[in-house]
């Protein structure tokens, strides 16, 4: 018996997010225009902005809940923050693999050290050291608490990684996604569709993830 | 009231000496691992110099947070301090200072080794020298301090107070190894003046995060 | 007065104290027992300020007061002497130290007054406590254990510690497994089973 999906509102949110999907990789894959010298590599970044995006609305997520949490001391807020980590890191991960798949064949080298990509892997390894946190503290619930503050210190450290990163490597560019408003509708649009998708799933995922831990009785 | 904790932290220090013992052999003993592994005989560093400068002092900086803490947890000497009526942002300001202290002195007795060893010509201008060490000191011991509280009472602290520190502290890491870069050549303060800002910015940030966030993590 | 307004606190999703409500009055003595792992110390602990408490109310109107916990609670790397002194300065309490010497050699503790804490044995550890809540002001007292590892001189001079403590009518939560000792030095008692605080009437 699975209580979530039997919520009728769940259920449609769903079959909604299935549908989106396939629409999108239907019109990612057929419907974008081919973009010069980058072909089809260049179509990654339909998958690879919007797990950045909802990555790092993840993690703003992790410290407002944090934050919530230290104030209202709810458990609700921790189940939050402990689900937006998690999923966070989720699209974290799935951001760190598709930067290299585009980096080999545009730049001729996996890894090079854009800021960007530079930001999110740092992240990664602060988030790997806050699971590590919640699983060696001595009780779940003193767990919360340094959660909670973790998520906070996270967050803030965002903006001075982001600044540092950029001045430590200004030689290595930036990939073209901050001129993408300027590209052509046939890029644009399908792009925000991608972001919307990507949201969507998010959200759902975060409830169904807080639904669990909930049962878990966290 | 802080005063009383800084003098208690120094005393602590100062009867035990083992931050400051292990602090300064560890810091030997990375000189000399970093002359087998990265020079050779008869060759000059200069350009490695300031990344293996503040390698050695990120890792000594760990040992010390690590002693400083394991004071407070033999004889739970800390509930002495949380259940008088201190501020508890008060106790992460003396660890701070105090660490701070304490690592400063580290690297004075190490700094000579470190120029001997690795044949390191002293720049000019000590001065600014001296402000950018203080001020990554300060910057590594603060969210140091902090984070070291935060796991004093996990299962396997000293293993998660490096995981969580160093990628926390990376625009320390970059900001202080490419002023001290600046520094070394000679290069006029303008030029790595964005430095010294991310580092004033992230010691401020992270000094009054640590202030009022320290009264969440101490209870048990 | 301290009041106790529906307390809890849970360990590992498990509630340890489940809603506990109590009040003492200024000049009460009240003993605490309980199970092991009923959660004496974890009170005593809340209500000092060292662990988080996950709901209710604590409300009190002492101006000041002591813990003295199960451990030590001591840097063991200091000396006695300069334990006593950063505790006092921590409390804002001034020493006066013709006192604080009378005080060591009154809890025989003269010889080790000035090593590292270290080396004391349990039972001079437990003399400390007992000699620092002598020393200090304060106006409510809670004490883990008072009388554990103590030999029978320390138990005597405890004994009479207390007793004069009971007569300035002094207000003194403490924790004691053995209920013969703690119904005769107590005017109230409190037992704290299965998560829930009950006073003990029948005396």
């Amino acid at each position: 018996m699975n209580p979530f999906f039997s919520n009728r509102i769940n259920l449609f949110w769903l079959a909604t997010v299935f549908l989106l999907m396939v629409v999108n990789v239907i019109n990612i894959i057929y419907n974008t225009p081919m973009v010069p010298d980058q072909e089809w590599a260049q179509k990654i970044f339909y998958v690879h902005v919007p797990s950045a995006w909802t990555g790092f609305l993840s993690y703003f997520i992790v410290m407002i809940s944090g934050i919530l949490f230290l104030i209202k001391k709810d458990q609700k807020w921790d189940r939050i923050g402990l689900a937006a980590a998690e999923i966070g890191t989720l699209f974290l991960a799935l951001v760190l693999i598709t930067g290299p798949i585009w980096a080999k064949p545009i730049w001729g080298r996996a890894w090079i050290w854009e800021p960007r990509l530079t930001t999110t892997l740092v992240l990664f390894l602060i988030y790997i050291g806050y699971f590590m946190m919640r699983s060696f503290s001595d009780y779940p619930e003193r767990a919360a608490r340094t959660a909670a503050v973790l998520g906070i210190i996270a967050f803030a450290d965002i903006p001075i990684i982001v600044f540092s990163v950029k001045f430590w490597s200004p030689e290595i560019q930036s990939h073209p996604q901050v001129e993408m408003a300027s590209q052509p509708p046939g890029i644009l649009l399908p792009f925000i569709f991608s972001i919307t998708c990507f949201s969507i799933l998010y959200f759902l995922m975060l409830r169904y993830r807080v639904h669990v831990l909930k049962l878990q009785g966290r | 009231m802080i005063m009383v904790l800084i003098k208690k932290e120094l005393l602590t220090e100062l009867r035990a000496k083992e931050s400051f013992v292990t602090m300064a052999a560890f810091s030997m003993v990375i000189i000399v691992s970093f002359a087998f592994t990265f020079i050779s005989p008869s060759g000059r560093f200069m350009e490695m110099a300031p990344g293996m400068f503040w390698i050695m002092v990120l890792f000594t900086s760990v040992l010390g947070l690590q002693r400083s803490f394991a004071y407070e947890s033999e004889f739970d000497a800390f509930s002495a301090i949380l259940s008088a009526p201190v501020d508890r942002g008060e106790i992460f300001l003396a660890k701070w200072i105090s660490g701070s202290i304490v690592l400063t002195m580290v690297e004075t007795i190490a700094i000579v080794p470190f120029i001997l060893f690795l044949r390191i010509e002293i720049p000019a201008n000590l001065l600014e020298g001296i402000g950018i060490i203080f001020l990554g000191n300060t910057a590594i011991m603060c969210l140091g301090s902090f984070l070291s509280g935060l796991a004093m009472r996990s299962r396997l602290s000293n293993v998660l107070v490096p995981i969580l520190l160093f990628p926390l502290l990376s625009p320390v890491i970059i900001a202080s190894v490419k002023s001290t870069t600046g520094w070394v050549r000679g290069l006029p303060i303008g030029v790595w003046e964005t430095w010294v800002f991310i580092l004033v910015s992230f010691i401020v940030i992270f000094g009054l995060l640590g202030y009022t966030l320290f009264a969440h993590i101490t209870e048990e | 007065m301290l009041e106790i307004r529906n307390l809890k606190k849970s360990f590992f999703h498990q509630p340890v104290l489940d809603g506990i409500s109590f009040s003492i009055q200024e000049g009460d003595s009240v003993s605490l027992t309980g199970p092991n792992g009923a959660g004496k110390t974890t009170l005593l602990k809340i209500l000092s300020g060292i662990t988080s408490k996950d709901s209710g109310e604590i409300m009190q109107s002492f101006k000041s007061f002591l813990y003295l916990g199960h451990a030590p609670g001591i840097y063991a790397g200091l000396s006695p002497v300069e334990n006593i002194n950063l505790i006092a300065n921590l409390h804002h309490c001034a020493l006066d130290s013709q006192r604080v010497d009378k005080a060591f050699s009154d809890f025989g503790l003269a010889n080790h007054k000035y090593e590292a804490s270290r080396v004391l044995s349990q039972g001079m550890l437990q003399r400390l406590k007992w000699m620092l809540a002598s020393l200090m002001d304060w106006e409510l007292l809670l004490f883990d254990e008072p009388y554990s590892a103590l030999d029978e001189e320390g138990q005597s001079l405890a004994g009479t510690l207390f007793q004069s403590w009971k007569g300035e009518r002094k207000t003194i939560l403490f924790v004691d497994h053995n209920t013969e000792r703690s119904q005769k030095l107590s005017s109230r008692q409190f037992i704290l089973q299965g998560g829930l605080l009950e006073e003990d009437s029948v005396l």
